[in-house]
């Protein structure tokens, strides 16, 4: 009995730490990997797709630790004050936790709404605390220029990996 | 109840964080240890990708057609001509302005600065700003407000300094002021980033005299007056230069000479601004 509980702590451990590695993967990928393709236009928002899934997988207590965890990554790595993605990420993960109950998470297009949604969403919150209150009001610009084709991209790769992330995770917890 | 209880998280979650904005805002000091402690484990990884990246990048940068190879070699022959004839004009104007500057006893501000050689290893994960990382911090002697070049001209300034990385601004990020000046007329200026004109690969250039001369295809070099870049910096080149409509100063577009799209090496100079302020 005692061995089988350690057992399974020692595997749910495991399974924490591949969520925090896929988390990893994806930040490094969309800091260091991405950018320096130079004919992409934008870089697709990876870590944002992983928390708004995580938060529609499991529900608002995992979608906002997600969130934190994603946004500690970019607090620490970008010379921000620190906090600023914190709170945008675990609200995201918070919102579409609460979504978990009133959908099935296995209808891509559910996801790619959401994917438009939570980008756009992510996108104004940069560019109200980046530029408009600096008092640059080119918004129509930021909105065709920068805005929409990140919201593209980030589409793009969420039909992807959000089979990917459903797929693995919805077996994981068959088991 | 688990709503209420996650209603609660949340609420705890947003409090904290804005606590965490204002105080690091006001005591960005406290950060420090965290991001030199996480970079610690992420700056080695991102360096190993970098080459990995640069390979993948190669496949698809590297395909050019024959064609258009051979015709930019046919271009840069005649190119390299055309500038071995100004070499040797050039020379021999240097050797009389060498004579010319012992005569004045003029300090050697030309002299070449030290530099350090540093890779490209991340840059700022959107579009929305011009910003990037290079492999190199405080234990190699970088420093804030250093002046970043790249292998034609200014390219930036470091705003950050970690242990093993340093966060560079380049010129044409949206929150970039320079104070400028053309090279032959002298007319201070300044270029500044505008976060319109990051596809067109331009800087704006305002802040000129109405009684200025300077014209399309000016040499726009950072000027002596600027209190964190060091003087004779090659920026960019003129264009566009118009009137304001209000008829008191004139402004216009600067094409940088850097191409910030394909940065992979950059070199930071050691010398601070400040420092040789503090000399005389």
């Amino acid at each position: 009995m005692r061995v089988n509980r350690r057992d399974n702590n020692l595997y749910k451990a495991f399974v924490i730490f591949t969520h925090i590695a896929i988390l990893f993967v994806a930040f490094i990928m969309q800091t260091s990997i991405f950018p320096l393709i130079t004919f992409l236009r934008s870089s697709p928002n990876l870590v944002l797709i992983i928390v708004f899934t995580y938060g529609l997988l499991y529900g608002e207590n995992i979608g906002i630790i997600v969130g934190i965890v994603a946004g500690l990554l970019f607090d620490m790595y970008f010379d921000e004050t620190f906090g600023v993605y914190v709170l945008i990420y675990s609200l995201i993960g918070y919102v579409n936790g609460s979504l978990n109950e009133s959908f099935y998470g296995d209808s891509i297009s559910l996801a790619m709404l959401l994917s438009i949604v939570n980008c756009f969403v992510f996108n104004i919150y940069i560019y109200i605390i980046h530029f408009l209150l600096r008092g640059r009001f080119n918004f129509l610009y930021c909105l065709f220029n920068i805005m929409l084709p990140n919201i593209l991209f980030t589409l793009i790769i969420t039909i992807i990996v959000y089979k990917f992330l459903y797929d693995y995770n919805v077996i994981k917890k068959g088991n | 109840m688990r709503n209420q209880q996650s209603r609660i998280f949340i609420l705890l979650v947003v409090v904290l964080s804005v606590a965490s904005i204002t105080f690091s805002h006001y005591m960005p000091r406290l950060t420090v240890p965290i991001r030199n402690g996480f970079s610690f484990f992420v700056v080695p990884i991102q360096d190993r990708l970098n080459n990995f990246g640069k390979f993948f990048v190669s496949l698809f940068s590297d395909r050019r057609t024959l064609n258009e190879t051979k015709n930019r070699i046919t271009e840069l022959e005649a190119e390299i001509s055309r500038l071995n004839d100004t070499i040797n004009t050039l020379r021999a104007e240097s050797y009389e302005n060498d004579r010319l500057r012992k005569l004045y006893n003029l300090s050697d501000e030309y002299a070449q600065y030290e530099k350090i050689a540093c890779r490209v290893i991340a840059k700022e994960s959107t579009d929305w700003f011009q910003v990037f990382k290079i492999d190199r911090g405080s234990r190699d002697g970088i420093k804030v407000d250093m002046n970043v070049l790249s292998d034609s001209g200014l390219c930036g300034i470091v705003t950050y300094v970690g242990y093993n990385y340093s966060t560079v601004r380049t010129i044409i990020d949206d929150e970039s002021r320079v104070s400028a000046m053309t090279q032959h007329s002298l007319e201070s200026c300044i270029v500044e980033g505008d976060v319109a004109l990051y596809n067109t690969n331009r800087l704006k250039i305002t802040n000129i005299k109405m009684s200025g001369t300077i014209v399309d295809g000016d040499r726009i070099v950072t000027s002596n007056i600027s209190s964190k870049f060091l003087p004779n910096l090659l920026i960019g080149y003129a264009a566009d230069i118009s009137v304001n409509d209000n008829q008191l100063s004139k402004s216009g577009y600067c094409i940088p000479v850097t191409d910030f799209n394909n940065l992979t090496e950059v070199l930071v100079i050691t010398k601070l601004k400040s420092d040789s302020m503090l000399d005389r």
